[in-house]
């Protein structure tokens, strides 16, 4: 590393302090409030093998995340959550507004109004919901990340007995998050080195969630800018491409049913722009087991599979994510003081013959200070457009976060 | 001859049918008195179910009115081999007409599992809907929760423990009046809880139930082997409400591995306005704030 580099860094770093005093200053003027600090190391297997990466094995990255409630009166108030990540190697970084948010609760009718930064999850699958649009992925930390992005919205929600009816507008354009050029993970052996949105960047979507004796479902109808790009490469080069999001029409629907110790789920998407038209389809299992071989443990059994069909305007089917792919997951909780659990999962596109695993295992070495270990492999297919770009990504990490 | 033969086929006869007779009036003697023992034996055991049940109902209306009970928990898990950690939560339960009771958890401390969310809908004899929300997800979770064996943040209290008392939950026996345990000084009738619900993790629970405030001292919980597992002592009861008995200190003792959970309540408050529709999963995002 140069000089400069670390001069870099080290401001970098005067910087991230002189930020989290101040977040703590903000925080005092919160009804709840809370803060994490925390430090990922990750060693990868491979030297990073696409274009421009940084070529260094070894990557820390380094977060700070507060959040904080403020009430203004019983039925308005703001709720913040705001999440902060640096990558010390490649000195990139990246501000989520996880939540932050005013919020309005009518007296007279069971209505709310949410203006701001929020999270709105769709669909009950572990690997891949099809629906789920609302909140971009961030996937700073690897495909199997559940870290998502925040969404600005202008939103109200009608609340029934059994069934919430949502209506959001969201004015700007918000995209799945991946590595900037020099750092993982990031997409395919391409460098975009141009954004560019169909038309207008409003979109909206309609939702109804249902919430039944046994049975949970969900409808939704989204028109707006796609978060996930289509990949236009120059044709003067390789290197030079472009990432696309075009404007996408999406009907959904996703349901879960539980009978004894199963939770049965489905998720359907149709999802329709000028340039593609695609189907996906998923059903899933979980299975919930307790007090497993009669210890404190409780493990849950998780099998997916996932069905998708992309057919460009010429009617030529294109390969997408999750097309033919399942995935096997264990949670297993370890019931114990440290709060320990265990998660492993393996996805594999049965078509294409690539797959990718995970396992982490998670523990509180303190009330305050918890670890999180786990190692990733990956072994993609070059037409797997989930996997595609990851040959050299297959990793080692520990990652520690501080509770304050 | 002939006369003779049958004099003696007469006086045989006339032995044998005098024989049966006594034979047969001698079972039905033993078999009537066995059936009356039974009967009294039945009497006494109807009597003690009866007792028993009276209990129950007795307790029920005397615990019913509330509407909704708030209260903030300290629950602190001891191991055997001395590890020691601490959660704070809060929780809501509602009182639901003709089904079980709503609750509702929401965890404070430790800062790693602030944000941990438990909705429960109870029933007597069907599965309770669960849903848990995780920190910093967003989505709440229906878990299947046939077996109630789930633990309840970690401690030795399971999901089946904490979910609110349904009279028809249990089949009832009253076994009879006693002390509330050693060296107590209070007075309870002791009772056998047998669950009617087919997933329960005991076989039957052995209720020390105050003969004043008819609100349980201690709980035994036997496993599915018939062996004790493990006890939950009720002390430090305050009125709250003007007339609703809440413990202000609960401990579960595991007799099989020494662990211990310990729930500490304070700040209990009656009646402040939550209803049924409010522990709802539509309403989760008001009631996460």
């Amino acid at each position: 590393m140069t000089r400069k580099t670390y001069s870099c860094n080290l401001l970098a770093l005067s910087t991230l302090v002189y930020v989290g005093m101040i977040l703590s200053s903000v925080a005092s003027a919160c009804d709840e409030k809370g803060a994490q600090a925390g430090a990922r190391l990750s060693y990868f297997d491979q030297q990073a093998g696409l274009p421009l990466q940084y070529d260094d094995t070894f990557t820390a990255n380094i977060y700070f995340q507060i959040d904080c409630a403020v009430s203004f009166k019983a039925s308005s108030g703001l709720m913040g959550d705001v999440y902060y990540e640096y990558n010390a190697t490649t000195s990139e970084h990246w501000l989520n507004l996880f939540k932050l948010y005013l919020f309005k609760d009518l007296e007279s009718v069971p209505v709310t109004f949410n203006l701001g930064y929020q999270q709105k999850p769709f669909g009950y699958m572990e690997a891949h919901r099809p629906n789920n649009l609302f909140n971009p992925t961030n996937y700073l930390d690897g495909i199997f990340t559940k870290n998502t992005i925040g969404r600005l919205s202008l939103g109200g929600e009608y609340l029934h007995d059994n069934w919430v009816l949502h209506f959001d507008l969201m004015p700007l354009k918000q995209v799945d998050n991946w590595a900037k050029d020099k750092a993982r993970f990031r997409r395919g052996s391409f460098v975009a080195t141009e954004e560019e949105y169909e038309s207008d960047n409003v979109s909206w979507q309609i939702r109804w969630d249902y919430f039944g004796v046994n049975t949970e479902a969900s409808i939704l109808f989204w028109e707006g800018i796609s978060p996930q790009s289509r990949v236009l490469i120059d044709e003067q080069g390789p290197l030079n491409a472009t990432d696309y999001y075009p404007k996408i029409r999406q009907l959904g629907v996703t349901t879960q049913h539980i009978s004894g110790a199963f939770a049965w789920k489905l998720e359907a998407a149709v999802r329709e722009s000028e340039q593609l038209t695609s189907t996906e389809l998923a059903a899933g299992i979980s299975w919930y087991n307790y007090n497993v071989f009669t210890s404190r443990k409780d493990a849950t059994l998780f099998a997916e599979i996932y069905y998708a069909d992309e057919y460009n305007s010429d009617s030529l089917r294109v390969n997408t994510s999750f097309d033919r792919d399942v995935y096997l997951g264990v949670k297993l909780d370890f019931n114990d003081g440290k709060i320990s659990s265990l998660n492993t999962g393996l996805l594999r596109d049965y078509e294409k013959s690539s797959w990718a695993l995970f396992t982490n295992y998670n523990t509180n070495v303190t009330q305050s200070w918890k670890i999180r270990a786990g190692i990733e492999i990956y072994q993609p297919d070059q037409f797997d457009m989930h996997m595609v770009g990851f040959e050299n990504d297959s990793r080692i990490y520990i990652d520690n976060t501080w509770y304050f | 001859m002939l006369n003779k033969l049958l004099e003696y086929m007469k006086t045989v006869l006339l032995r044998r049918v005098l024989v049966q007779l006594v034979i047969r009036f001698s079972i039905s003697t033993f078999l009537v008195g066995v059936s009356l023992e039974s009967a009294a034996v039945d009497d006494v055991s109807n009597r003690d179910v009866d007792r028993g049940y009276e209990l129950a109902t007795e307790t029920d209306k005397r615990d019913s009115g509330f509407g909704d009970i708030l209260a903030t928990g300290v629950i602190i898990n001891k191991s055997a081999s001395g590890d020691v950690n601490q959660k704070v939560f809060e929780m809501i339960t509602v009182e639901v007409e003709d089904d079980g009771d709503r609750r509702f958890v929401k965890v404070s401390e430790p800062s790693s599992l602030r944000g941990t969310m438990f909705l429960s809908h109870a029933h007597a004899l069907k599965s309770d809907d669960v849903w848990v929300m995780l920190p910093r997800t967003s989505r709440m979770r229906r878990v299947a929760t046939q077996d109630k064996t789930g633990r309840f943040l970690s401690s030795e209290l399971t999901l089946e423990d904490i979910s609110p008392w349904e009279i028809e939950k249990y089949s009832y026996r009253y076994i009879k009046d006693d002390k509330c345990g050693q060296g107590s000084a209070n007075n309870c009738h002791v009772i056998e809880n047998t669950p009617a619900y087919r997933f329960s993790g005991y076989t039957r629970q052995i209720e020390y139930l105050d003969s004043d405030i008819l609100q349980p001292r201690k709980i035994e919980y036997y496993g599915l082997n018939g062996e004790l597992m493990k006890y939950l002592e009720f002390s430090q009861y305050k009125q709250v409400g003007l007339r609703y008995w809440r413990p202000m200190f609960m401990k579960m003792t595991n007799v099989v591995t020494g662990a211990v959970s310990e729930i500490h309540w304070d700040d209990y408050k009656v009646s402040t306005g939550y209803k049924a529709k409010d522990l709802s999963p539509t309403n989760l995002a008001r009631l996460s704030r």
